[in-house]
């Protein structure tokens, strides 16, 4: 008798686990989908930040950025342009595809008008005043897929879009404090394998922030977020990103991500 | 009159055909009082043009400028020194005593090929030292207001000819200085005047025996650089003329006259750094073949010795705190052919302390740095604070404060408290 209870219990568990399994490897598929979308060889564009405050007050930041693949290794140069008292700092990373290498970085500040070296900044840190964190600023609308368990929640819309949701939970507690997330529900696009929202929750469950790319266009026939909208719910602290003349079609010399350049800014 | 040719260059540069000239700049006024004298020290406005000009065949031309109406007069009083340390093309024109401009940087620059170049007055940084100097020694610095501002407020650039070469995995900058511009003291009765420069009683001061050939005189160096292994690595060598002149001492029939008088040296030197997890380590240090150094005291001085000097820095950076910086570097300078008399010690330890936060979202800068000598016991203590308003204003409070006994290199400004508090507008 109780042989036989074992055997029910397991047949009625076993479609579920079955299908459980197949929505988190069709989840998982999704990502890579999104992982593996073209973002090009290399890119150069404009990125103006607007930063506004509870208060609503409102500081615009301008900066050029570069990048490149080099193999697998990605390599990114920002400038900033304006405000006039940060024009000339600089930011370079190289950024290797072993996630148990730490990235390179560098940073140039005029005040001191020498290029030091910086350790590679906590993932979940934020860059530079804004509500992206390093991590979202150097994977690009993309996701390391060793950081999370992936699930599928539905279908649903965004913007007069099918999309489809897929929640991330971290595999570890380790990771979800180095990201700063205990949840996110990515809003995919499967037609342009690109998130279009996302929700974000922080390692104690409570609703971090939200990610709105609120313009998606193809330029060169790449898909590309040219305007991003992030919103910290727990600060009320808005960023709010645009990219403009972006170009992935003019080669972008090696020569831009070394220390010397750097040095001498954009010129 | 060349200051005028300047402005004529720039004029003609903006003027050109189809070339886009992109305008920007800063205007800081500042106020300075004294807490320990009581002395408001300063009220100095500032604007700080910049230009940047694209040219054919993708060169670049960059001009910046600044204007500077400085009401106290108390840094530099009456009319400035420049003549006695700077190159006739490196001078500012003084429209009053309270009223200057200066060219600041002035260069063209671009590629032929995989080769860099830039030509004209510029600044050429080496080493990642922060607060003293190990390999940072291409450009010489003006001591104004001693040692408190930024290091990059304080370079002097200098017309130079900047090359560099991919060689292998190497990078090789070539440079060439043609401009005999020296470390700028201030004048006696200034604020920030040394002890040095006081000239003792009875004894005759002379005008300095300046280099001031511009071939013959230049400064001369290289710098190649990698990557390797995770490490930044530099090997540097400059032969150059020291920027501090040594006080040369004659006595004739009873008469006592001192000189100051400027020699080279060649300098060698190299730098690491690398970043493991959250701590960032840097090194540099740096061999002079020769260095000048007074025997005894000013009063009673009677010439000089020589020594080679090797300097090193260690310095450890630590960013585990979210948007905090803790930096801490050791500097250690030793006399290999100490000579009993010289008026500095064998060897020479200095460490600084750093802390930096970036606090509100990066609205707002918090600096703590301390410059301390381990030997003599005294610094400089100075705590920074950076508001970004609005995106275009900054309000800046700066507190100062040198330390220890009076004979000692930063404790002669013991009395010498300082608070300042700046805004600034970009545009």
């Amino acid at each position: 008798m109780k042989h036989s209870l074992w055997v029910l219990s397991l047949a009625a568990v076993l479609p579920f686990t079955a299908s459980a399994q197949d929505a988190s490897s069709e989840a998982r598929e999704i990502i890579e989908a999104v992982n593996a979308r073209n973002d090009g060889a290399y890119v150069s564009r404009d990125a103006t930040f607007e930063l506004t405050d509870r208060r609503g007050i409102t500081r615009v930041e301008k900066t050029t950025g570069y990048r490149k693949y080099f193999g697998d290794e990605k390599r990114t140069v920002i400038f900033y342009t304006e405000p006039s008292n940060v024009r000339g700092t600089g930011f370079l990373t190289w950024d290797y595809p072993d996630i148990d290498a730490e990235d390179d970085q560098w940073l140039y500040l005029p005040a001191l008008g020498k290029v030091r070296r910086i350790s590679a900044s906590d993932r979940g840190d934020y860059f530079l005043g804004t509500d992206l964190t390093y991590e979202e600023i150097k994977k690009e609308n993309k996701i390391e897929i060793d950081d999370y368990n992936f699930s599928l929640l539905g279908e649903s819309e965004v913007d007069g879009v099918a999309v489809v949701e897929v929640e991330a939970i971290p595999v570890n507690e380790t990771v979800a404090r180095e990201l700063g997330y205990s949840r996110i529900v990515l809003s995919i696009d499967p037609q342009i394998q690109m998130s279009r929202h996302s929700e974000y929750w922080d390692v104690n469950g409570n609703r971090l922030k939200t990610i709105h790319n609120g313009n998606i266009e193809q330029i060169d026939g790449i898909w590309t977020v040219t305007e991003v909208n992030v919103i910290n719910h727990k600060t009320d602290h808005r960023t709010r990103l645009l990219f403009e003349n972006i170009d992935y079609e003019t080669e972008v010399p090696d020569r831009t991500f070394n220390r010397q350049m750097l040095e001498r800014g954009l010129r | 009159m060349r200051w005028m040719l300047g402005v004529s260059l720039l004029w003609l540069g903006v003027s050109a055909p189809g070339q886009a000239a992109e305008f920007r700049g800063e205007y800081q006024v500042r106020a300075t009082q004294g807490l320990e004298d009581g002395d408001f020290r300063l009220f100095e406005h500032s604007l700080t043009p910049e230009m940047d000009l694209a040219l054919p065949g993708g060169a670049h031309m960059h001009a910046a400028g600044r204007l500077r109406y400085e009401d106290r007069d108390r840094f530099e009083p009456g009319t400035n020194n420049d003549g006695d340390y700077r190159s006739t093309w490196s001078r500012r024109h003084e429209f009053s005593d309270k009223a200057e401009a200066e060219l600041l940087e002035f260069y063209v620059d671009g590629y032929l090929g995989d080769t860099f170049y830039r030509v004209g007055k510029q600044s050429i940084a080496w080493g990642a030292a922060i607060g003293l100097e190990v390999l940072d020694i291409v450009n010489p610095v003006t001591m104004r207001e001693f040692i408190l501002p930024d290091r990059d407020e304080r370079r002097l650039a200098l017309w130079a000819v900047n090359v560099e070469q991919p060689i292998g995995d190497w990078m090789a900058s070539f440079v060439w200085l043609p401009d005999t511009t020296y470390e700028q003291l201030p004048k006696p009765g200034a604020t920030f005047a040394f002890q040095t420069q006081q000239p003792p009683s009875g004894i005759q001061w002379l005008q300095a025996d300046k280099p001031d050939h511009a071939i013959a005189d230049a400064d001369t160096g290289v710098q190649l650089t990698t990557f390797l292994s995770g490490w930044d690595v530099s090997l540097n060598y400059l032969y150059h003329y020291n920027d501090r002149p040594v006080i040369e001492r004659e006595e004739v029939n009873g008469s006592v006259t001192l000189q100051p008088v400027y020699y080279r040296t060649h300098t060698l030197g190299g730098s690491l750094s690398n970043a493991f997890g959250d701590f960032t380590i840097r090194a540099e240090a740096g061999y002079d073949t020769q260095q000048f150094f007074q025997n005894g005291s000013m009063e009673a001085v009677s010439g000089w010795s020589r020594s080679p000097e090797v300097s090193t820095v260690f310095g450890v950076d630590y960013s585990g705190v979210r948007d905090w910086l803790i930096s801490s570097q050791l500097f250690v300078s030793y006399l290999p052919d100490y000579q009993q008399g010289m008026v500095r010690e064998r060897r020479q330890d200095r460490a600084t302390f750093l802390l930096r936060g970036d606090l509100f979202g990066h609205t707002q800068t918090a600096e703590l740095l301390l410059i301390h000598s381990l030997d003599d016991h005294d610094g400089v203590f100075q705590l920074a604070w950076d508001y970004r308003v609005r995106s275009l204003v900054t309000l800046r409070a700066m507190l100062d404060m040198p330390y220890g006994d009076g004979r000692g290199d930063f404790g002669q400004f013991h009395d010498r408290d300082q608070f300042s508090l700046a805004v600034e507008y970009s545009f």
